[in-house]
C-alpha cells in the first residue's frame, strides 16, 4: 500500500518557494545567454558577408588602377567595427597588399592567419566562412584585370576578414548577469512577500488546524479552533468544531445510556413536554415499549398501555425521570 | 498521545526559516553590493603611422591589451583619426596637440590624458637634391599638410629662411601622399615627418630644417572623449599602464624593441632608432609634470598653439586650456 508522505509546511514552504524561484531564474538566465549568443553569431556572420560585399568593388577598382593604398581609409573605417580583428587584401599567392595592420603588408597572409592556406582557392564571388579561434574568418576572391598594359591580364585578389567575438561574448555575459541580478533581487523580495503570505495564510492556519485536531484526538471535543475568516481551511476548522460538538453529544448520550442501563429500576427520561427521549432496559421491559418505538411518544401513552400492578402513574406530564422501583410505584425525579 | 504530537512550531522550523531568509537577504545585498554587471565598454583608439605612437602597438604585441576591451585602429592619416572622432566611431585618438585643439573647438569633447612625444627633429623640411638651403626654396613647390603642425613648421621655416609665403608655391597634401608626390616630382620640397622623413632621406632628399630648432612646439598627445573617461575610466587606465610598460621596455631594450616595431612602420630598426633620436618620449614622471595641476606644462604650449591657429584661420575659437588635460588616468594617480 502506497503511503503518502507529508512534510511540515512551515519548514519547507520558504525552501520550496526560494528553490523553485532560483531554478526558474537560473533557467531564464541560461536561456537568455544561449539566445543572445546564437543571435550574436548569426549577426556577426551577416556582418562579415556584408563587409566582404562592401569591399569587393573598391578592391577591384583599386587593384585595376594600381592604387591599393586608396583602400586604407575604407579598411581603417571597417576595422573600427567592435568585433573586427583584422582585414587584409592579398594577391592570389597570399602576399598581403594592404591590411588593417600595417605590420602585415608585404608578408604572407598565412603567417598571421594559419587557416589561410586552406582557403586560398576560393571561387570568385563566393564568400567562405570558417570558425577560427574566438570568431570567424571570411574570405572572398575578387577577379580583376590589370590596366595600362597591351594585354589585359586576369588577376585575382583575396579579401580576408577575421573577427574576434570575445568582447561581444563578454558583453552578453555581463548583460545576462545584470538581468539575472535584477531578476534575483526583485524576485527574492517577491519571494519574501510570498513566504510571509504563505506562512500567514497557509502554514499557520494549517498548523492551528493540526493543533485543533490534536486537541480533538486528546478528548477535548468542545475546544474552539483559533482560526477565523473564510476559505477552505476556516471551513475545515468549522466542520471539525461541529464534529467535535457532535462527538461530545454522542459521547454524553452514550455515557447516559450506559448509566441508565446499569440501574435496576425502570427509568424513562422525557423532555419538557413529557415526550420520551430515553428509557432503560428495565423500563422497556415493564412498559413493553422498545425505546425505538417509544422515543417521541407522550409519556402517558407509553405508561397507559403498559400493565403495572398498581397504577401510580402521574396524572400530569412532568419533565424528568420516571422510575418504578420495587414499590411498583412510578416516582418523578426532577432533573 | 505523545506519539501523535506534531513537532513544535517553535522548534527547528523558525530557525530554518530565519536561516533561509538571512541567506536570501545576504544574496540580495551581495548583488546590490556588486553593483551593476556592466558590459565592458570598448575603447577604440585611432592612430596614424608615427614612431611616437608605437609604444601602444608594442604594448599590444606584448599582450597588454589581449584581454582588455581595447582596440587600436590603424588609420592612414591623422585626418582619418580626426574624422572618426568627429563621427563618434572612436573613443580616443593619438593626435598632435593642434589637431586635438581643432577637434575641441569643433565641439568634440576631448581630454588629453597622455603626452606621447615631443618632436625634436622628427618633423622636418626635406628638399630634392640641388636645393641646399632654405633660401633656395624660393619659387619652388612646397608640399605641406594643412594642419597646425604644418603651420608651426612653415612659420619657423619662413622665419629661418627669411622668406614670405608669396616666395613659394605651397600646396596642401595629406602625409600619406607625400612619398608618392616627392617621387613623382610633383613637389620640390616637403614639410613632413617620420616615417616618411626617413624614407625620403633614403631616397636622397636633403634635410633643410627640423623641429629640433623649435623645441617643445610640436607635441603628440593621446586624447580621449570626456564621457568615456567619466563612465569607463578603467579602459584608459589599462591603456596607459600598457603604454608605460612598453615605454620602459623600449628604454631597457631599445634594439630589441626597435626590431619588433620597425616592420609596422615599413622601416628597418636602424631607421627607427634614428627616427627616435628626433623625438622625446616623456616617461611617467615627465607626463605628470606635463599634465598635473594648474601649472601643467601643456597649458602655455596649448595657448601659444591656439593663438597661432587663430592667426592662420585654422580655428575659430580658443578652447579652455584649464579644461584640456588631466593626469588622473596616469598609472599611480588616485
Amino acid at each position: 500500500m502506497n503511503r503518502i508522505r507529508s512534510i511540515p509546511l512551515s519548514h519547507t514552504l520558504p525552501l520550496l518557494f526560494i528553490g523553485l524561484f532560483l531554478i526558474g531564474a537560473l533557467l531564464i538566465t541560461a536561456l537568455e545567454y544561449w539566445q543572445a549568443s546564437k543571435t550574436l553569431v548569426t549577426r556577426e556572420q551577416q556582418e562579415l558577408r556584408s563587409q566582404i560585399n562592401l569591399l569587393a568593388l573598391p578592391v577591384r577598382r583599386a587593384l585595376e588602377r594600381h592604387r591599393v593604398d586608396d583602400l586604407s581609409p575604407l579598411i581603417g573605417s571597417l576595422s573600427a567595427h567592435p568585433a573586427s580583428d583584422a582585414i587584409a587584401i592579398s594577391n592570389a599567392d597570399g602576399k598581403v597588399l594592404v591590411a588593417s595592420r600595417y605590420a602585415w603588408r608585404g608578408r604572407p597572409v598565412s603567417e598571421f592567419i594559419p587557416e589561410a592556406s586552406a582557403l586560398r582557392h576560393t571561387q570568385n564571388g563566393t564568400t567562405r566562412l570558417v570558425k577560427v579561434g574566438h570568431g570567424y574568418l571570411a574570405v572572398n576572391a575578387v577577379d580583376y584585370y590589370t590596366s595600362g598594359k597591351a594585354i589585359r591580364e586576369p588577376r585575382r585578389a583575396l579579401i580576408w576578414i577575421r573577427d574576434d567575438l570575445r568582447l561581444e561574448r563578454r558583453a552578453i555575459l555581463h548583460n545576462t548577469l545584470d538581468h539575472a541580478s535584477w531578476l534575483l533581487g526583485v524576485g527574492l523580495l517577491g519571494m519574501f512577500a510570498l513566504i510571509y503570505l504563505g506562512r500567514r495564510y497557509i502554514a499557520r492556519p494549517l498548523d492551528a488546524l493540526a493543533r485543533h485536531a490534536q486537541r480533538l484526538a486528546s478528548g477535548d471535543y468542545l475546544a474552539k479552533p483559533d482560526i477565523v475568516g473564510k476559505g477552505e481551511i476556516a471551513e475545515l476548522a468549522a466542520h471539525l468544531h461541529q464534529l467535535g460538538q457532535r462527538i461530545a453529544t454522542t459521547v454524553a448520550a452514550l455515557k447516559e445510556s450506559v448509566t441508565l442501563d446499569s440501574i435496576g429500576d425502570a427509568v424513562i427520561v422525557t423532555d419538557a413536554e413529557a415526550r420520551v427521549t430515553r428509557m432503560n432496559l428495565v423500563a422497556e421491559e415493564l412498559t413493553g415499549w422498545p425505546l425505538a418505538k417509544a422515543r417521541g411518544k407522550p409519556l402517558l401513552e407509553v405508561l397507559r398501555s403498559s400493565t403495572p400492578a398498581r397504577d401510580s402513574r402521574p396524572s400530569t406530564p412532568y419533565s424528568g425521570y420516571y422510575a418504578r422501583g420495587s414499590s411498583s410505584a412510578w416516582r418523578i425525579i426532577p432533573r | 498521545m505523545d506519539s501523535m504530537r506534531r513537532p513544535s512550531p517553535s522548534g527547528s522550523g523558525p530557525l530554518l526559516f530565519r536561516i533561509v531568509i538571512a541567506a536570501s537577504l545576504s544574496l540580495v545585498l551581495l548583488l546590490v553590493a556588486l553593483g551593476r554587471f556592466e558590459a565592458p565598454s570598448l575603447l577604440r583608439i585611432g592612430t596614424n603611422q608615427w614612431p611616437g605612437y608605437e609604444p601602444l602597438y608594442l604594448a599590444r604585441a606584448d599582450g597588454a591589451y589581449s584581454d582588455a576591451p581595447i582596440q587600436l585602429i590603424e588609420l592612414p592619416s591623422s585626418s582619418d583619426v580626426m574624422q572618426q572622432l568627429r563621427d563618434g566611431v572612436l573613443e580616443g585618438g593619438a593626435l598632435t596637440l593642434d589637431e586635438t585643439l581643432t577637434l575641441i573647438s569643433e565641439g568634440v569633447d576631448l581630454i588629453v590624458v597622455l603626452v606621447m612625444d615631443i618632436s625634436n627633429g622628427a618633423d622636418a623640411l626635406l628638399a630634392r637634391p640641388g636645393i641646399e638651403q632654405l633660401a633656395d626654396l624660393r619659387d619652388h613647390v612646397l608640399g605641406v599638410e594643412l594642419s597646425a603642425v604644418g603651420a608651426v613648421m612653415l612659420d619657423a621655416v619662413l622665419e629661418a629662411g627669411k622668406l614670405k609665403m608669396d616666395n613659394l608655391k605651397i600646396i596642401s597634401m595629406p602625409v600619406d601622399r607625400h612619398l608618392r608626390a616627392f617621387e613623382s616630382g610633383k613637389v620640390d620640397a616637403l614639410i613632413t615627418f617620420e616615417p616618411t622623413r626617413s624614407l625620403l632621406l633614403d631616397r636622397g632628399a636633403q634635410l633643410l630644417f627640423d623641429s629640433s630648432r623649435i623645441p617643445n612646439r610640436i607635441i603628440d598627445v593621446l586624447a580621449v572623449r570626456r564621457d568615456v573617461l567619466r563612465e569607463h575610466g578603467d579602459g584608459p587606465r589599462q591603456l596607459l599602464r600598457g603604454y608605460f610598460a612598453a615605454h620602459a621596455r623600449m628604454r631597457s631594450d631599445p634594439d630589441g624593441s626597435a626590431r619588433r616595431m620597425a616592420p609596422r612602420l615599413n622601416l628597418n630598426s636602424e631607421q627607427l632608432l634614428a627616427a627616435y633620436r628626433g623625438l622625446i618620449l616623456p616617461d611617467l614622471d615627465e607626463n605628470r609634470r606635463w599634465l598635473n595641476g594648474g601649472n601643467a606644462r601643456i597649458i602655455p604650449i596649448a595657448r601659444h598653439l591656439a593663438a597661432l591657429m587663430l592667426n592662420h584661420g585654422l580655428t575659430s575659437r580658443l578652447p579652455e586650456s584649464q579644461d584640456l588635460h588631466s593626469g588622473a588616468w596616469l598609472p599611480g594617480s588616485p
